[in-house]
């Protein structure tokens, strides 16, 4: 498994960056084309929920995201340092989807074979972990 | 996201291009009510859009809503395919008007 770690600033401006990196890493990683637009849909999405909450002025700290590949899997796990969020609200159902908000959880949803929020360790912190299985085994 | 708008004979034309994200969805959003508004039948063309998030797509779905409500025509055209991924993720291909 290799592992790349990368640091953004929490804000929208950022989310295009968070888009190329990602797009250049998986390339390099030999993902098809369509799994690698949708796994960076997911991505920019859990993002975006950060930032979002940036923006109502909860938090102007950094986003932190780790990316874990081996041949089967990859794994996203993206953390702030923002006052903790109500784990509740984060759990997906069919009605949130017309919502602003529940739209971007769908995806994640759709998207990803395993998705769970946590709150880190400290007294602040929120962490996401997702996972997609891969279709076919990429080259690193 | 760069936008252009036309007024046709019988239809405004707003033609997209580029990323459509938070960073850019409130100008967005800005731009088709303002013509939404006006209660001009709306096109939007999606050729040059490169990527679609769930704000982009949040404003086309208020912009069809006002329009329904205004019973004037909305439509998405020329859709590309990242963004008709997307149209087909949130399972919206089959409620919008798409040309």
């Amino acid at each position: 498994m290799q592992s790349f770690e990368y640091q953004y600033n929490s804000d929208s401006a950022a989310l295009r960056i968070i888009r190329q990196d990602l797009k250049a890493l998986l390339q390099q990683a030999g993902f098809e084309k369509d799994e690698l637009d949708s796994v960076i849909v997911a991505v920019n999405e859990a993002c975006m929920n950060i930032v979002q909450h940036a923006d109502n002025g909860h938090y102007d700290g950094c986003i932190d995201m780790r990316i874990m590949i081996d041949a089967a899997r990859v794994s996203f796990e993206i953390e702030d340092n923002a006052e903790y969020v109500n784990l509740d609200s984060l759990t997906f159902t069919k009605k949130d989807k017309l919502s602003p908000g529940g739209l971007g959880l769908f995806f994640i949803n759709e998207i990803m074979d395993d998705v769970v929020y946590s709150h880190k360790q400290a007294s602040q912190g929120n962490r996401l972990l997702m996972t997609k299985v891969l279709n076919k085994h990429n080259e690193i | 996201m760069k936008y252009e708008i036309a007024k046709k004979n019988s239809f405004t034309l707003l033609s997209l291009s580029g990323d459509i994200d938070l960073h850019s969805s409130s100008e967005l959003r800005k731009q088709i009510l303002d013509i939404c508004k006006t209660k001009a039948p709306l096109h939007i063309d999606l050729q040059q859009v490169s990527y679609l998030d769930s704000s982009g797509v949040a404003c086309f779905v208020e912009a069809y809503q006002l329009s329904k409500k205004n019973n004037s025509e909305f439509c998405l055209i020329n859709i590309s395919k990242p963004v008709m991924q997307v149209i087909k993720l949130a399972r919206l291909d089959s409620v919008f008007p798409i040309k």
